[in-house]
This record gives structure tokens, sequence and C-alpha cells, in this order.
């Protein structure tokens, strides 16, 4: 008789974590069952060089949710964050902006490109603040279904026209723009400096295939700000021991509430009985039967291979292949002798414990786009370099460092120089690793001689490794047409599926990826309403 | 005194001219140029040629400014090609869009049966989506703060209307208008010239390639204005201009007055009030209400004493955004061109036809534009007025007319006037291998630069739809958010030009929203 629980959860990522720990405390008998050796999907610490800790995939907590924090007792789990406080931009001509929780300190560096920068610097965080405080609510919320054409479901969506409606006329007009505009065009409203400006809309782009000119980047801007208003210092910060730390806390809040985690047991079927789930079927043949399955891996994983299209109706067949996937960015992890040193600002300086942003210009980070859009990794791609054991020495030893870059953009369907014979990411991996490496070199000489180690995560290595579809480190594209009520399908936001008692629970669920929490938390309270 | 003063002899100011003196008012109509037309002008060469100055078709008219005018009985001899569309590929293969969905998905089999068996549902379920966006171009714009009861009743409507698509197009829908329409068109074909046919339509005129997002929404307001999903390309006889004139001696017989070489250099305030305008040449008309059917950067940036406005709304008018990105080439030909694709089939050429094989063609055409170059490779859509109406050009001989994209009104280095000539030379460099025969068929030829088109014709930025059609510029934000139903901060000044609610693309729907708006306005004003 095969082992029958109340809930199995499919992939031992945060989310499924999350998922896992709200359903045993819930008194749910639970069992995660994770493909790989070790818990935390993408967000996970792996020692890939002996002594070197690298947060591999995944390498910022970005707007984990404090109710989830709070809640799963997280603290006393082992997470601990670190802040992660500013961020650096060096120039090619030697020059750089540096921006800091430092307020008089930021308004000098900027001052420095521009005085009038500096002035505007203030009043946009404050608008943006006042963004976010509309915008926030709406993480926390499951989507309703307005195609149903349902009072209940409208309700919601009217509450948020109403929210919308009774904002002042500004916080109105900021709001329309930042939902439909590019990062560049929205920012060019308020700043003339071309670095700033970069930086700035870096933060609109990442893990999708736009580029900060394109519209509908402008929302993400947001992202930075929300956390600043959930009152919990340091919400974007690293984890103590990496990233992976994250998803161990996770894991050992979910054991201690009773839940199973078993690793190594990949599932290759999800079991469907008259339209109703009823457990899942592993690689090794063995079966686990569970009233409620919820599947924290992506739509196509879920679907297409592990339900089976025989299972579901062709509407949302249609809209799962729909679906937008298109990795658009690659992870180049360095074990390092030393600290690099940059010509814009010599020395370890504490420069170097926040972000390291390479997006010199506006037109730099459109042309590493341009690459991107015709099957080219970029040739001078922008690359977001944070150094996490000058924060956390328990990363590295002693005087060594690890040196984590995220780079964009790397597109999962690669093509060769003619721009439409199809490429091998396999053939490609080690020239990447040197573009990204000589790119960083550029504005950092001495740090080819300090590399020890090098990793090379391709968007294909991301889908091999971790599961994730085309590569995408967000489960899909967060693009507006696969956001909130559309997210993963039309009608089917609410972490419901067209198959009975099987839920989503990943970051292809709203509010999408980032290690957020919150599709976990939001589908375990789903299913538990069931 | 004048009761409405319009600015403006273009399309949508004619339509509002016309419509506002049918209600008993006073109208007197001022066109900067020595005619009326705005984009819908014939100009005549020297050598006889009647060739389309800008626009070389209507939008067409919307149905419902037909009706509104009785246009039927106008003296206007619509010209409804077909085919429509003729694209061309890179490997010398065709395909020719016609207005029955059977005869196009038999051209398209030739290069993609899958492409061939989706053609119809593509069109039909297109048409159902852009059903619902003809409706709200055509409805006042609800107030966001104050909604009095008809716009309840109106959005209930169109909620209704919108119930009725279904949950399956309501989905789609929704999804559509914020997708690249690269997107969207590749979950239909999989030909890349099927592809870059229907693309190319939610690009046109606007700052973007087919893989900028909102996209979609554009194709659908294209074709909310005409059914058509790659244009219907409709004409008048003797041209655009020939319209222009029909509609003006409608206006006149209305009782418009319409007065052409007569260019506004103020709009004249009293209190907070429009008092009426002062031309260049000093002399001032008074008037209880102003209409501007020009384009709302240049009303309140040029016109309007800045002292007049708020400052915050000064601000937000500055920050539409508005990039021309289309140049025009008109040329006089000695004779019809051939084209090699189309082994000397003569039924083609009495559509347009369309250069742009492929959705990469197009993107990396406007690359060139984001950093403010002509495009090297840009993509073209021509036509060849003089096949279905030969009163355009002398005997045996033609004009033809052609959409240049991209060439960005800010260029990064150099000058507009410089480039006419390199502008001229890239559409024939495209050109060159489907009709090798054309260069040396040019008789005349003349280019029109995203300059020319915002210093003669006063669009700003070049922009032929006064202003992209962005989702934070539709709708109810057009071109404000809160200033939707063509007023404005200055009392008696109103705006009803494609840079207002109901849009570009002569279509005249925006210069009826706003008649519309502003003989409510006049009536309760003239009671209170």
């Amino acid at each position: 008789m095969p082992p029958h629980y109340d809930a199995v959860v499919i992939g031992a990522g945060h989310n499924g974590l999350t998922a896992a720990a709200y359903l045993a405390r819930a008194g749910r008998k639970v069992l995660v069952v994770e493909r790989r050796h070790v818990v935390g999907g993408a967000a996970v610490t792996e020692e890939i060089f002996p002594g070197f800790k690298y947060s591999v995939c995944s390498y910022v907590v970005s707007l984990l949710r404090p109710e989830i924090i709070r809640e799963l007792e997280l603290a006393k789990h082992g997470l601990e964050i670190l802040p992660l406080d500013g961020t650096f931009s060096p120039m090619p001509g030697g020059d750089y902006l540096w921006r800091t929780n430092d307020h008089a300190r930021t308004f000098r560096d900027i001052a420095r490109h521009s005085r009038l920068d500096a002035e505007t610097y203030d009043e946009y965080g404050r608008a943006m603040v006042e963004m976010s405080r509309f915008a926030k609510p709406i993480l926390g919320m499951t989507p309703p279904d307005p195609f149903s054409l349902k009072v209940r479901e409208l309700k919601p969506l009217l509450d948020i026209l109403n929210r919308f409606r009774a904002l002042p006329d500004q916080d109105r007009y900021n709001q329309l723009q930042l939902l439909t505009m590019s990062a560049v065009d929205f920012l060019d409203q308020w700043f003339e400096t071309d670095v700033l400006k970069a930086t700035m809309s870096a933060s609109g782009i990442i893990g999708t295939f736009l580029g900060v000119r394109s519209p509908g980047t402008a929302c993400v801007l947001l992202h930075h700000y929300m956390g600043e208003i959930d009152g919990a210092f340091r919400s974007w910060g690293l984890s103590r021991g990496g990233t992976g730390m994250v998803s161990e806390a996770i894991a050992s809040a979910a054991r201690a509430a009773g839940a199973e985690i078993r690793l190594e047991a990949p599932v290759s079927k999800i079991m469907v009985n008259d339209g109703r789930a009823t457990g899942v079927v592993l690689e090794n043949g063995d079966y686990v039967l569970a009233n409620t399955v919820l599947s924290s891996v992506d739509p196509r994983r879920t679907f297409s291979k592990m339900v089976g299209e025989e299972h579901l109706p062709n509407d949302f067949i249609e809209d799962i292949r729909h679906y937008k996937f298109r990795g658009s960015s690659g992870k180049v992890n360095l074990a390092l002798d030393g600290l690099p040193d940059f010509t814009a600002l010599k020395g370890a300086g504490p420069h170097l414990r926040g972000a390291i942003s390479i997006s010199p210009g506006v037109d730099y980070m459109e042309r590493a786009y341009d690459d991107a859009k015709y099957g080219r990794y970029s040739r001078r791609p922008y690359i977001d370099i944070v150094i996490p054991s000058v924060t956390d020495p328990s990363v590295a030893p002693p005087g060594k460092h690890v040196m984590s870059c995220f780079v964009q953009y790397a597109p999962y369907d690669l093509r060769e120089a003619d721009g439409t014979t199809p490429a091998s990411w396999d053939d490609h991996r080690d020239a990447f690793g040197d573009t990204v490496v000589n790119t960083i070199a550029e504005y950092a000489p001495n740090l080819k001689d300090l590399i020890l180690h090098r990793q090379v995560l391709t968007p294909l290595d991301i889908e091999r490794t971790f599961g994730l579809s085309e590569g995408n480190i967000f489960q899909g594209e967060l693009t507006l047409e696969q956001l909130f009520f559309l997210r993963p399908a039309p009608g089917w936001a609410d972490y419901r599926t067209p198959i009975k008692g099987l839920y989503m629970c990943g970051s292809a669920t709203h509010p999408g990826g980032g290690i957020m929490g919150a599709p976990g938390r939001n589908a375990a309270f789903r299913a538990l309403k069931s | 005194m004048t009761d409405v003063i319009i600015i403006g002899g273009g399309v949508n100011g004619l339509v509002a001219a016309t419509w506002l003196a049918r209600r008993k008012l006073s109208v007197l109509l001022l066109e900067r140029h020595e005619v009326v037309g705005g984009a819908a002008l014939t100009t005549v060469s020297g050598q006889g040629f009647h060739r389309p100055t800008l626009s070389h078709a209507l939008g067409p008219i919307s149905a419902d400014v037909v009706r509104a005018l009785r246009l039927d009985r106008a003296k206007v001899e619509f010209l409804t090609p077909d085919p429509v569309l003729t694209t061309l590929g890179s490997r010398g293969e065709a395909i020719t869009f016609h207005r029955d969905h059977v005869l196009t998905a038999a051209s398209i089999q030739r290069v993609s049966p899958h492409d061939a068996g989706t053609w119809q549902a593509f069109v039909q379920t297109m048409q159902r989506l852009a059903g619902v966006v003809a409706d709200v171009n055509r409805q006042p714009a609800p107030s966001i703060d104050a909604p009095g009861t008809g716009d309840l009743w109106r959005l209930l409507k169109l909620g209704r209307k919108a119930r009725a698509l279904g949950r399956r197009d309501l989905s789609r829908l929704v999804r559509y208008v914020p997708m690249a329409v690269a997107d969207l068109v590749s979950e239909w074909f999989d030909a890349d010239l099927v592809q870059a046919a229907t693309a190319s339509r939610g690009v046109f005129g606007h700052m973007a390639g087919p893989w900028s997002a909102g996209t979609g929404a554009l194709l659908l307001q294209r074709m909310a204005e005409d059914p058509m999903p790659v244009g219907g390309g409709v004409t008048v006889k003797g041209g655009p201009g020939a319209f222009s004139a029909a509609l003006a001696a409608m206006a006149e017989s209305s009782g418009v007055r319409v007065r052409t070489g007569a260019r506004v250099a103020r709009i004249l305030t009293r209190g907070r009030a429009a008092a009426g305008v002062a031309l260049d040449s000093g002399e001032e008309i008074g008037a209880h209400a102003v209409v501007c059917a020009v384009d709302p950067r240049q009303v309140f940036l040029n016109l309007v004493d800045a002292g007049d406005l708020p400052p915050t709304f000064l601000q937000r008018i500055g920050n539409i955004r508005a990039r021309g990105v289309l140049a025009k080439i008109n040329l006089s030909l000695g004779a019809a061109p051939e084209f090699t694709a189309l082994h000397g089939d003569p039924v083609p050429l009495k559509g347009r036809m369309l250069i742009a094989p492929g959705v990469d063609t197009i993107e990396r055409a406007f690359d060139a534009a984001k950093y403010g170059q002509l495009s090297a490779h840009p993509w073209l859509e021509l036509a060849i007025p003089s096949v279905n109406d030969p009163s355009l050009a002398p005997d045996g001989q033609h004009v033809m007319s052609i959409y240049l994209h991209y060439a960005p009104r800010e260029l990064r280095a150099g000058q507009w006037s410089d480039l006419r000539d390199t502008v001229y030379q890239r559409a024939m460099d495209v050109l060159r291998p489907h009709a090798p025969d054309l260069e040396s068929l040019v008789v005349e030829r003349e280019v029109l630069t995203p300059e020319d088109l915002e210093t003669r014709w006063g669009l700003s930025g070049g922009h032929i739809f006064h202003g992209e059609g962005a989702l934070d510029q539709w709708w109810v934000s057009r071109p404000l958010l809160g200033w939707a139903d063509h007023s404005s901060p200055v009392d008696g000044l109103f705006l009803a030009s494609a840079g207002t609610h109901g849009g570009g693309g002569l279509t005249g729907q925006a210069g009826l929203n706003a008649a519309r708006a502003i003989s409510v306005r006049l009536k309760r004003a003239r009671r209170g």
C-alpha cells in the first residue's frame, strides 16, 4: 500500500517549502518531493568549489513577505538577512555613480553629475513609495477571475479601481504612467543623468525579454520601493550563509510543523483520476497518494509533462502553450583570491558591500537588448554584481571572496552569427563566461588575476539544473499579459487548475518571481479553503 | 460675434465644424494653408500628376461620422480597392490580401498552409475584439472623478458588449492589449511574411517595433477603425484632397465660414475663458468658444498663454509622447512599375504593396530609430492610386505614394533637411530588388521628412496621430487623464484633434466626439 498524505508538494524551492510549511501548520500531513539533492530550487547555496559557497542562482533576498518571516518564525529557524547597501555603477571614463542609504552621501554623489537630479531624487523616492503603497496590497491578493463576469469576482477589481480614483491627482497620473510606460521614458521625465537612469531602469528588465525602452518595464521600478514600506528594514539583502539559507530556514520551519521532505525524488507523473489529482508517481516508480497535489514547478512542466494534455481542456492547453518563458539571463559565479579593484573607485571600500551595476548608460542597456532580440548574448551585457563575502565572511575562506554576477541578456534561443541558424549554448558557454569577465575587467582590471574558479550558468544550464523551462528565473516572463489574473492563465490565477485537487504554488502564479514566498503562502491558503 | 471658431481645417476640424453649424451655431473655420484638408491632401504637380500629399488612404471615415453628417449625400465617390495589399517576401514570394478571406487564404496557402488555415479565424476573432474597441472610441470617455449617470450607463452597455464576447474572447482581449504585436501574431501564424504583414499595422506611425509591448493594442485600435487586418486602403476618387474639398463644400453649405490662409498666432482669453483668436496678421476675431482641431501640444505650448494654464497641466502636456517616425515619398511615374514577384499580374497593383519581409526586418529598422537614426533598411508601404483612379495621372502614367519607417523626428546627428536624398535612396535600395525598373520611371519626386510634418503641418514631433497610442495616452487619458472630454482648463477652449479621445487615422471620429461634447457644453453655458 503506497503512503498516503493529505498533501504532496512538488518541488522544494522556497515557494514549495512555504506552501508545505503553511499546510503542515494547519495540521495537514504533508510530503515535499524534490528532484535534486538539496532543497531550495533556485534559492540555493552550493559549495561548487571547495571552501566557496555560491548562491548559485538567486542571489539577493527581495521582498520576502514579512508575514511569512513572522508566521513561520524564520529567524528562529536560522534566517538572518544582512544589509546590502547601495548600488555602485562604474563608468567607462573612470567616473562612477554610487547611491546608498546614506542620504547626504547619495545627494552629494548624484549632484556631482547633476544638481537638479540630486534634488529630484528625494521627490522621486517619495512618489515611488506612494505608488508602492497603492500597488502593494495587490501582491497579497488571490487574483479574482474577471472573465467569469460574476459580481463576486469583479468586486475586488472595482475596489482597486475605486482606490485608484481616490488617489491624489498626481499619484493617479504617475500610476497610469508606471503601468504602461518604459522605464526609460518614465525616468526621462524625472532625471537627466544617463548613468542614473540606466542603473535605475535595470530593475525593470530583470528576468524579462524586454529592453529598458520597452513599454511595460516602468512598473517593475516599484519593486525596489515596495521593500521600504514593509517597515521591515533590510527586506532587501543577503541571507547569511548564502541564499540557500532562506530555503533551509523555511524547510526547517516546515519540518518542525511536521512536513516530510524527500530529496532526489523526481516526479514523473501527477496521477489524475476522473479529473481529480490523486497523487504523484516518482521516476523510480514509487507512488505517493494524496488528497491534494501542489506543484511549485512551472506550468509547462506541470501540465505538459506531469499531468498530460489528455486530461486538460483545449483552451487551457492553448493558454499554457502561449505562456511565455523566454529566459534572458545568465549567471557567472566566481571564486576570487582577493577583492576586485575598480578603477573608478580604488580600494576595498564600502562600495563593494552593495550591488555593483555594470549599466553605464541607457544606450548601453538598450544595445545589450538588441543583441538578444536576434538570438545573440549581449556582447556588452548588463551585469549586476554582488560580493556577498564582504558582508558575510562565512561564504568564503579567510581573505578570499565569492562574486555573483547576474547577466542580461542571454537568450535561451541562441542563434549563430547569421541570425537564423540555431546555436547550442553548450558550444558558447565559455565564450559567454569570457564576455562577462572581460566586461567587468574593463572596470576592475585586476579581476582576471584573482579568479580561482568560475561557474557559468547559461539559460540552458538553468533549465537543466533547476528545472526552469527555457531558463526563465521567474517561471515565466513578468509582463503585463502574464501578471495578476492572467498568471499563469486567464481564469486560473487563483492557484487552482482544471484538475480538481491540483494547485499551482510557484513563481508562475501571482505575484510572480523573486524570493517573496507569496505564491506559496497564497496557494496554501487557497488549498486549505477547499 | 461668432459662436465658435475652429482652428484647423483637417478632417476632424471639418467634421466638427459641420456638425456644430448644423446645430444652429455660427461657425468660423480657420486654416493656415491655402487649402483645407490637413493630412488629407492632393498635390497637383507641374506635369499634371495628382499625388496624395500625406496620407494615401482614409481611416476609413468612421460609420458613425458618415451617419451623423449624412456623408452619403456628399459628392464623394469612395474607392475600396480589392485586393487590399500585397506583401513581398525576400525570396520572390508574395501574398495578396483580398477583402474575401477565402481568396486571401488561397494566397497564403502558397507560403504556409498552416497560416492559410488560421487566417479566417484570426480575422474574425480580431474583428470581434476590435468591435469593443470601436465602441469605446465612439462613446464619450467616462469621467474618472465624477462619473455621471450617462457615464455609468455607457459603461454598463460597454460591459454588456464585452460580456457578449464570452469568456474566451474577453480573456484574449485583456491579454492582447498589453502584448507585443509580434507575440500576438505568432500565436496565429508561422510564416514570417504573414506575421510581418499583420504586425506592421501595429507599429504604423508609432515609435515602436513589433517587439514593443502594447503594440497589440495598436493593432486592435487600427482594426477598430478599419476591419481589414492589413488595412483596407480606402480612398476617394480624385485623391484625399477631393475628399477634403467635398467635406469643405458640405461644411459651407451647412453654414460654416471657411477661411484659408488664416494662421492663428494666439488664442485670446478674458478672465480664464477663451474669447477668440489673434491671427498672424494681427487681426483679432472674437468668439464664444474656440475649438482646436490641431495637435494638443501645439495648442497649449504655442497658442495659449502659459499664464492661463495650471503649471502641472502644462508640464503634463509637455510630457505627451509624440515621436514621429514616418517619412513620405511621392513619385510621378512615366509608366506602371513592374514587380518581379507579380509576374506581370496587374491585379495586385490595385491594392497597396508592403515590403516588410519579416518581423525581425521591421524590428531591426526600429532599432535605428531608438538611437535617433534613419533606418538603413526601412520597411515600406506604398500605393499606386492611379491604378484605380486614372484621372490622377496623364494617360498611361502613374503616381506612387510611399510611407517609410523609421525616420525618427529627433536625429542624433545631422538634419532632416539634408537627408531628403538619403531617404529617397534608402527607399529605392529596398525597392530595387522587387521593382528593378522603378527608378528609371520616376519623372518627379518629393520627399517629406518628419520635420516637414512638424513644421508644415503642425504635427508635434512629426507624429501623424498627434501622440503615441500608448495605454497611458488613450481613452480616458487622451490627451491627459481628466481631460478626455474635449475640454481644457480654459473655459470655452475645446480640443477636437486626433490627439483627443477618438484618436487619429483620418476617421473623423475625434472631431465628431468633440463636436458632440462641445454642443452639450455650449447649450449648458447658454442656459446658465
